[in-house]
């Protein structure tokens, strides 16, 4: 096979193919990409993609403002426990009430110009109206 | 009213039998009512179910003895999986029904009508009369192939058989399975590239190269007994997921069901 023929080795050019072949051949293809990568180059890939593998399927990227991190972190210091296990436990009260409807999202909405959300949170206001519960 | 499905490749050791009663008993255990038929002189459906070999093929077909299809089956030690076996005599069987006029039709008329939701068909390694009796028989043809140019060549040979029977088959291919494949190697991952852009969508999820699966079969066992957590069955691990391997192409194939 003549391996410099483009479209035997490439992966781009392909039809509709199972997805989980799709999968392996874009790995494949990723590996032979990074094999041609100088040195240490590689390794960060390598690093990085070994990252992203650990990633479990119960992990999520909070964006969070600033001030409600710096008290988070706060917090946690003091009582000695991770962050993470900090906003978990903070989390369960409020999702309760949500689900059973004792609290809304009503009048925090705001119209979201991304196409893949109706609406966002006005989280200022959020924490307005926790402020001024306090 | 039974599916059936001929798993062929004209070119041998590329995983035909492992495939058929990997995806028999697979099926089986997904509770189906499952007939694996061996079409291979070699009987090695009845070495990879621990069971003895016996003449099962030749009593059901043969002219002059056509047994009723209930004293051919045997039962294979799994629930909902029955075999009929094959041995040498298959050769003289294929002697035998060379005379016979209608021949390509002995295997579609012996099946007329059996209690099973899947019929397996593995054929042999060679383009014979009992591999076209196969195609005639069967509604979907399932070939696997390792990933090396000749295996590949003899997807190739098994869909111009297919097309030559086209007047009297109404077999479809319904898909092409990579076997042995080793993500580490370029040659693999080329010819995989290759089938992909000539069969797209047909092209299965491949099986990786596992060891496993010649010592499953040493000992008489399906993979599915003897190492449930095998590359084989699982596929690959890709984060948190995992690609390929017996386990995802039974869920192709009862999407055919």
């Amino acid at each position: 096979m003549n391996r410099n023929t483009k479209g035997l080795t490439s992966f781009e050019e392909l039809p509709g193919v199972d997805p989980a072949v799709e999968s392996l051949l874009g790995r494949g293809q990723r590996r032979q990409d990074e094999a041609r990568l100088p040195r240490t180059e590689r390794s960060r890939k390598k690093k990085e993609r070994e990252r992203a593998e650990k990633r479990k399927p119960n992990r999520i990227n909070l964006d969070l403002p600033v001030d409600l991190k710096k008290r988070l972190e706060h917090l946690a210091r003091k009582e000695g426990v991770p962050i993470s296990q900090l906003v978990a436990f903070l989390l369960y009260e409020p999702v309760n009430q949500l689900e059973s409807q004792a609290i809304s999202l009503w009048g925090y909405k705001t119209a979201s110009g991304c196409p893949k959300f109706e609406c966002n949170l006005d989280l200022k206001r959020a924490h307005h109206d926790v402020a001024r519960k306090s | 009213m039974h599916t059936t499905m001929a798993i062929l490749n004209q070119k041998g050791g590329v995983g035909k039998t492992t495939t058929a009663v990997t995806l028999a008993s697979g099926l089986a255990r997904n509770g189906y009512h499952v007939l694996l038929i061996d079409l291979d002189t070699q009987g090695n459906v009845a070495d990879s179910l621990g069971l003895p070999h016996s003449d099962d093929l030749r009593r059901l077909l043969s002219p002059d003895l056509r047994f009723p299809l209930e004293q051919v089956i045997t039962s294979s030690g799994i629930d909902h999986l029955d075999v009929i076996r094959s041995d040498k005599s298959t050769t003289a069987l294929k002697q035998t029904l060379a005379g016979v006029t209608m021949r390509e039709y002995v295997l579609a008329d012996a099946l007329e009508g059996v209690p099973y939701d899947v019929i397996l068909l593995d054929c042999a390694p060679s383009a014979d009369l009992l591999h076209f009796a196969a195609l005639v028989a069967a509604d979907y043809l399932l070939i696997p192939t390792r990933l090396d140019k000749l295996a590949v060549n003899g997807v190739r040979d098994a869909l111009q058989t297919l097309a030559a029977l086209k007047r009297i088959s109404r077999c479809q291919l319904a898909g092409i399975l990579p076997t042995f494949y080793e993500r580490v190697t370029l040659e693999s991952h080329e010819q995989l590239i290759h089938l992909a852009q000539t069969f797209g969508k047909l092209v299965l999820p491949p099986i990786p190269q596992d060891t496993q699966c010649r010592v499953a079969t040493r000992y008489g066992k399906t993979l599915w007994d003897y190492a449930p957590n095998a590359r084989a069955l699982n596929g690959y691990e890709q984060g948190n997921r995992r690609v390929g391997g017996y386990l995802q192409v039974l869920e192709r194939v009862k999407e055919w069901l």
